[in-house]
């Protein structure tokens, strides 16, 4: 054929590089494939915006004011070039639902085009042509990137056109080509480019990091004897230039990185569970990046047990299995193919390479993964690279790309010249063809119904445009409660993103509990709003709204709250609770969303002065207490700076929670553990063991946690002891076993003084501690002493019973203490504050939301003793339940309660269908069921003869996805199985804490057919877990009212211009935007330095200044970003401007 | 030095290798049993009591067994089409859906290339 005879050595160069550009240019235009209509990538980890200009705005500033109660953004700083590119194509007059286009587009052309630019390096020469086209196909055609185009997510894409960037000028630097200082001017150049997000992006330049050193390395070693001092001396020079303009370059971030007053980075190690959770998480990404997988491109985590993920049909299809083969075979090929030295050499370079790469993305797999753990362990910052395969797999794709090109060209060279070009295009075809899913749009519906490229309801963005509109700056809340445990964020319209919807639309307020917020008193803080609006302690709620500066509630009816794997409340419910209530008073509804707005006249001003503050001296998971009493502005004394804080001044209150110390008690613990070892009498170890044990015991001071040693060593010695009784023949002998028996008895002795010490306290917690393990250590004991009995083994026998006779005393000692009242109704509250006795005129309060309710719903008041006195009624005083003054010097109170409800319904017989087997039940179901409450469920095995089961049915909706499909089956399926104990007479407790979707449940108590299930449990009930909050009030002390007028100006989110009207003395001003070190209030060119934390998240300082004056407010880091931007930008045009020279000194 | 080298052999190709193989053996016999002892101590320390916890250094003396092997008688393009061919074998024992077996050659073909760098490095003028 004619075609076929067209050869490219016939082709002009200039033309023949025009085809190869314009065969990119248009494998760049296939993400227009994805997008239809108006839809835009929003969600999951996409990190774009939906008001792309509104959202850049926002990311200009290092406080990003409309997420919650505010977030620093100091390290965050490095993501704002990627925010503000789909910002500028906006700006620059694209409809927004083209920006992405233009972007995908965009960044597609770019990662071909920076491989591309390294392959015309390396291989310039025509007939390479081949290896210039595959090699950027393969590239950008693989399956790791194809996960993060579904989610259009920048920094990855922009750390694809790094490596190879950074490849080429490491590669000319290393063959002479260029200067140190040109080297480092332009690789610092392409960094500031696609850094992928500076600090927090580090870990995605992971294959740059890895092709600079093994590039360096390989070539070091390459040098001749006498060269490898002077190059060396360059790899200084590169290294020194390098830092220096890396310093001034990236100023802009890291100069608000490292002087940033606010140590949140190592905060936020800390929250997502420090060393142990950082190697646990590796080993989570690891899960399936054997080398098997990542020999071929595959082991993303994300891909298995989920058969509807595009990414299935790879682990299926014998197609696609075989193909994925041809990868680590092709690119392994090349090292024998190549014969020429200089190509040999670049080819035994990659091979280096992939080996490298692959050793990084296997993270903890075998067979180095210990050395990957142990980098992560004891290599400072390398715990950065946790997800090791998504960070590292680039870096073999990147190698196998030019490994393949290379082997496919020097494959095909040795076919005849007629076929050599179809065959290179067959193979182009081949590959795209494997990538087939890069060219279907569906796959964007990653778990139907959710989506990452959807159209945003006109409701929400309507909604968007009111609230933007405003003028005021009052918060909103956000209903209903998202989940708990899970950042997950879901919409019936498609949403999923752990990242809230509401910066992306607004640049107003918007609060909505996560569990990720990285500050854990903000967190407990918003989730007692949620608890006061949902248990409608309306006026509770209006104080805490007030201290929030929350004026609004957003209802979000379009939240999948029946989503399995993040299930929230049911909206309807808040519905109902807004619309019946006099506080609040809808103002805008269209859609799914409705805003109402709280009906409260005294609502804060965001900046206001005040004279008078409540001290909180408990920790912050209490807080609700203090919201109750509507003290006005608070502190909390373990967020003070200094325990002479000027604050302690302007104490008008004192409130404390109160210890319940016998709530241990009814709380149904995990059983103790009792060690298992290979190492037990009769070992060579042994010895050793018991050592090693008596060093413990000899080391105890007074110090120590005597009673939790001796409780550890007992379980030992009874996990050794416990061997007996499967093998009591071969092993048992006097001699052997005698010491482990002894010491347990030794134990024991010492666990009775302990005990004598806490029986004279009264001390609850340990009591029962010793309670549990004697329980559970007097059972295997006796069973051990049954089996040797019957064995035989009389030696072993007197020596048993002497020990278990100890723990048996012990035990039933401690017991008589702990079941002095019954738990579930009676309660003791320790009243001392550590060795302190109680404050004169102290009142008790009992939170009204803590109290049981009786059937009509009205809360049951309790009795209480004090220190085993008169028995008196709490009464209801000004809208809270009191127990009075406290007498001084009192110690411990017990309250109590008579009549409480079993909530439980009337039970029925019913037969219910298990798969495969019928039962015959007694059900019943839960009455005023909540989801945040713990349910106690209590039932008596009446026979040791009939099976027992107890089944619990969760009473929800259903959202079924992909992941979580809606079965339904002919059968019953239990949500919950419990197996109580068949033995005749055992009580058996069981604590029940409902999903968030829950709206009830119904427990079944089952036996077999056989049986009636009225014959086989007995005593059946279900209590509400209640514990009554109590806490203690100190009298209320009026302050000089010096509260000035205060205004003041926003300039913009991280500056504020302050006036002050008429300061007769010092006062505390307020600010409610969540605290930061980084928030500086200057008064006369001084900063003020009685900075505190208000309300347990905003920011309060002691302004000691009268009469008339202005202050600034602001936010540190921002002034450091702008001088950094200067440098930046001035660095960057010092760097241009000394290219330009070069450039043209060269031309001359 | 490379795959042309091997295919060359028109005649007698199996007797070659075999003699090769055997000349080889002969000449590394001592690397031979040397890795062969550390093999056969590592097994039966498996077998003590309470040594089978050192797992870590068991695996580790397990890949050095193999790679001492490799190193002690392979030639750099040989053990790389070995490690070729293990890729054909992987994806049989994927379709035979024994990802195990699968998963125990991927890690054998990778230390076998590492070791097959190391020897290109080392050899790399010759072979150039």
């Amino acid at each position: 054929m004619k075609m076929n005879n067209i050869t490219w050595s016939k082709i002009a160069p200039w033309k023949q590089t025009a085809i190869e550009i314009l065969f990119i240019i248009v494998l760049s235009l296939v993400p227009l494939l994805w997008f239809h209509d108006k839809q835009v990538v929003v969600g999951l980890d996409s990190g774009y915006g939906v008001n792309y200009i509104l959202y850049y705005i926002q990311r200009f500033y290092t406080w990003l004011g409309s997420q919650n109660l505010g977030v620093d953004m100091s390290v965050e700083v490095a993501v704002m070039p990627l925010s503000g590119l789909p910002a500028l194509i906006n700006f620059l007059g694209v409809p927004a639902h083209f920006v992405q286009k233009i972007l995908f587009s965009g960044w597609f052309f770019l990662i071909l085009g920076s491989m591309y630019l390294f392959t015309k390096y390396i291989f310039s020469e025509d007939r390479f042509w081949a290896i210039r086209i595959i090699a950027p196909v393969i590239y950008a055609f693989n399956l790791h990137i194809y996960s993060f185009w579904l989610q259009g997510e920048q920094p990855i894409l922009s750390s694809y056109v790094l490596t190879p960037l950074v490849s080429m000028y490491i590669h000319k630097f290393v063959t002479m080509n260029i200067s140190p200082l040109k080297a480092a001017v332009l690789l610092n150049l392409i960094y500031l480019l696609f850094g992928s997000g500076g600090v927090r992006g580090f870990p995605l330049i992971g294959p740059a990091i890895l092709v600079t050193i093994s590039l360096l390395i390989f070539y070091y070693v390459l040098q001749k004897a006498q060269d490898r001092k002077k190059y060396l001396k360059r790899l200084l020079l590169l290294g020194i230039f390098s830092i220096v303009i890396l310093l001034i370059t990236n100023a802009y971030y890291l100069l608000p990185f490292i002087l940033s007053r606010n140590s949140q980075f190592s905060a936020q190690v800390n929250m997502v569970g420090g060393l142990e959770g950082t190697i646990a998480w590796l080993k989570m990404v690891s899960t399936h990046a054997n080398l098997l997988n990542i020999f071929r491109l595959h082991g993303d985590n994300n891909w298995y047990d989920k058969p509807y993920l595009w990414a299935f049909q790879y682990l299926k299809n014998p197609f696609l299995i075989i193909g994925s083969f041809l990868f680590p075979i092709l690119a392994y090929a090349s090292v024998l193919l190549a014969i020429k030295k200089k190509e040999f050499s670049f080819i035994l370079y990659l091979t280096i390479l992939s080996i490298i790469g692959l050793f990084f993305t296997a993270g903890s797999n075998s067979p180095f993964g210990f050395l990957y753990t142990g980098m992560m362990k004891f290599l400072p910052g390398f715990a950065a690279f946790r997800s090791a395969y998504y960070k590292f797999i680039p870096t073999v794709t990147f190698s196998y790309a030019l490994l393949i090109g290379f082997s496919v060209y020097q494959l095909v060279k040795r076919i005849d010249r007629r076929f050599r070009t179809i065959l290179y295009i067959t193979c182009i075809l081949g590959l795209l063809i494997y990538h087939f899913p890069f060219f279907d749009n569906r796959n964007f519906e990653f778990n139907k119904p959710f989506r990452s490229m959807l159209s945003i309801p006109s409701y929400v963005e309507d909604f968007a445009s009111w609230r933007n509109a405003a003028t005021d700056d009052f918060r909103t809340l956000v209903v209903p409660h998202s989940n708990k445990n899970f950042p997950l964020k879901t919409y019936t319209w498609g949403y999923w993103g752990s990242y809230p919807i509401f910066p992306l639309i607004s640049d107003k307020t918007f609060v909505q509990f996560d569990p990720f917020l990285f500050n854990a008193s903000e967190n407990v803080l918003v989730d007692t709003l949620y608890a006061l609006l949902r248990k409608k302690d309306f006026r509770a709620f209006m104080h805490a709204a007030r201290l929030t500066h929350i004026r609004y509630i957003l209802l979000t009816k379009d939240i999948a709250s029946d989503y399995s794997l993040a299930p929230t409340e049911a909206p309807l419910s808040y519905e109902e609770l807004l619309s019946d209530s006099l506080f609040f008073r809808k103002i805008w509804n269209k859609g799914e969303w409705a805003l109402y707005e709280i009906a409260d006249s005294s609502s804060f001003s965001k900046i206001h002065s005040s004279s008078q503050l409540s001290m909180f001296t408990s920790e912050m998971d209490t807080v609700s207490n203090m919201f109750e009493l509507n003290h006005g502005e608070f502190i909390l004394k373990n967020q003070l700076s200094d325990t002479n804080s000027a604050f302690l001044d302007y104490i008008g209150s004192s409130i404390r929670s109160i210890n319940c110390i016998s709530c241990a008690i009814r709380a149904v613990p995990e059983d103790p553990v009792i060690p298992s070892s290979s190492v037990y009498p009769g070992s060579l170890l042994y010895t050793y063991k018991l050592w090693r044990d008596n060093e413990a015991v000899n080391k105890l001071n007074s110090e120590s946690n005597k009673l939790g040693t001796f409780l550890g060593l007992s379980a030992k010695r009874t996990g050794e002891i416990m061997r007996l009784i499967n093998e009591p023949s071969p092993v048992s002998s006097k001699e052997v076993w005698i010491k482990s028996i002894d010491e347990l008895e030794s134990n024991w002795l010492a666990i009775e003084k302990e005990a004598s010490i806490a029986l004279d306290t009264i001390d609850y917690n340990t009591l029962y501690l010793i309670y549990r393990y004697g329980n559970k250590q007097r059972d295997v004991i006796n069973k051990t002493y049954t089996a040797l009995y019957i064995a035989r083994e009389g030696e072993l026998i007197p020596a048993i019973e002497e020990t278990l006779g100890v723990i048996e005393r012990v035990t039933e000692n401690v017991e008589n203490a702990i079941r002095e009242y019954n738990w579930d109704s009676n309660f003791v509250y320790e009243l001392k504050q550590g060795d302190a006795l109680t404050a004169s005129e102290e009142r008790i309060f009992i939170h009204r939301w803590s109290l049981p309710k009786d059937s009509s719903g009205n809360i049951i008041l309790p009795q209480f003793q004090i220190d085993d006195t008169t028995t008196k009624s709490a009464v209801i005083d000004d809208d809270t339940v009191s127990l009075g003054v406290i007498p001084q010097n009192a110690e411990r109170v017990r309250i109590f309660f008579d009549g409480l409800t079993d909530v439980l319904t009337e039970k029925s017989e019913q037969k219910i269908n298990l798969a495969g087997s019928n039962k015959n039940c007694l059900v019943g179901k839960v009455m005023n069921f909540s989801w945040d409450e713990t349910y106690t469920i209590r039932s008596v095995s009446l026979t040791d003869t009939a099976p027992k089961f107890i089944y619990l049915k969760r009473i929800h909706g259903s959202f079924p996805t992909q992941d979580f499909p809606s079965v339904q089956t002919s059968y019953f399926q239990p949500d919950l199985t419990l197996s109580p104990s068949n033995e005749a007479g055992r009580e058996h407790v069981y604590e029940y804490k409902g999903q968030q979707n829950d709206t009830g449940i119904t427990v079944y108590f089952c036996t077999d057919e056989y049986f009636s299930p009225t014959d086989v449990f007995g005593s059946i009930s279900v209590f509400e877990n209640y514990i009554p909050s109590v806490y203690a009030v100190s009298p209320y002390v009026q302050k000089n009212d010096i509260s000035p007028e205060i205004s003041y100006e926003r300039i913009n989110p991280t500056n504020y211009k302050i006036s002050v009207k008429n300061a007769s003395g010092p006062f505390i001003l307020s600010f409610l935007e969540g605290f930061s070190p980084n928030w500086i209030l200057m008064v006369d060119g001084q900063e003020v330095k009685d900075h505190e934390i208000l309300n347990g998240y905003a920011n309060g300082w002691i302004v000691g200044k009268t009469g008339d004056f202005t202050m600034e407010l602001y936010f540190y880091t921002q002034r450091l970003m702008i001088v950094g931007l200067i440098i930046t930008a001035i660095s960057v045009l010092l760097c241009v401007s000394y290219l330009l020279i070069i450039r043209v000194q060269n031309k001359q | 030095m490379n795959l042309n080298t091997l295919f060359d052999q028109e005649k007698g190709l199996d007797i070659h290798i075999v003699k090769g193989l055997w000349k080889m053996f002969m000449k590394r016999r001592y690397v031979i049993y040397t890795a062969v002892f550390f093999f056969v101590l590592v097994h039966l320390l498996n077998k003590v009591p309470y040594i089978n916890l050192l797992i870590l250094p068991n695996n580790i003396f397990i890949y050095s067994f193999i790679g001492i092997m490799i190193l002690g008688t392979g030639r750099a393009d040989r053990i790389m089409y070995i490690s070729l061919c293990t890729f054909v074998l992987q994806a049989i024992f994927v379709l035979l859906q024994k990802p195990g077996i699968a998963d125990q050659l991927a890690n054998g073909a990778y230390i076998a290339i590492v070791i097959a760098v190391i020897l290109f490095i080392r050899n790399f003028k010759k072979y150039a």
